[in-house]
């Protein structure tokens, strides 16, 4: 971890859509290790990420069961970056903006994520030392 | 400035692909270009065109906490 860096990131893919979600969560994974305080600020599709309510599949067509499918869930996948967060000393603030939240009902969250608004997004780059922003294309 | 490749981008830096050689121009004329080495495996692209380097996203993360440096995602 570097003393003193910050970073955020903003993010608006939903999950389950594109890879920009995995290529996303993959730099927070990195900058975990980096970075002292990572904030990542959740727009649009991209709060339904956190939704505690995800549950890996079975495979009907190929026959397989949950647990031979192994399908992953962006919750999971998200819980394990506070995890890392805990490991490594670095800070991790998951913001969910609170609109975007209320249209999609994705309230309820694993631990970890809180909500907030495009303000704390504004004040997070402020006190950030890098900013990447990945945009829904 | 650095060109950082990632997800499908990747494909373009294989060797004798047909627009590798810009990236190839671009790495000659002082641009670092650097693809997702993660992309790269999850493509099998195990040859890239000259000036391509492959690399971790832990670098893009040290690239963006680089003072003065500012990240365009495109």
């Amino acid at each position: 971890m570097t003393i003193g860096k910050n970073l955020t990131v903003a993010i608006m893919d939903p999950p389950y859509e594109s890879a920009t979600t995995a290529t996303a969560l993959r730099i927070i994974d990195a900058a975990l290790r980096q970075a002292q305080v990572v904030t990542v600020f959740a727009y649009e599709g991209a709060v339904s990420m956190t939704m505690k309510a995800q549950q890996p599949h079975a495979n009907p067509v190929k026959g397989t069961t949950v647990e031979q499918e192994e399908h992953p869930t962006t919750k999971d996948w998200i819980a394990g970056l506070f995890a890392l967060a805990r490991q490594t000393g670095a800070k991790l603030d998951w913001i969910n903006c609170g609109l975007c939240v209320d249209e999609r009902g994705a309230g309820e969250t694993i631990d970890g994520p809180r909500r907030g608004s495009p303000k704390d997004f504004f004040e997070a780059v402020k006190l950030s030392d890098g900013v990447i922003v990945i945009p829904t294309h | 400035m650095t060109l950082f490749l990632v997800q499908n981008a990747v494909l373009a830096a294989r060797e004798g692909a047909s627009h590798a050689g810009g990236y190839s121009d671009l790495a000659r004329a002082g641009v670092a270009v650097v693809a997702d080495a993660f992309a790269l495996r999850e493509r099998a692209v195990d040859r890239l065109a000259s000036g391509i380097e492959p690399s971790g996203i832990d670098r893009l993360v040290s690239l963006a906490l680089t003072p003065q440096t500012r990240v365009i995602w495109h």
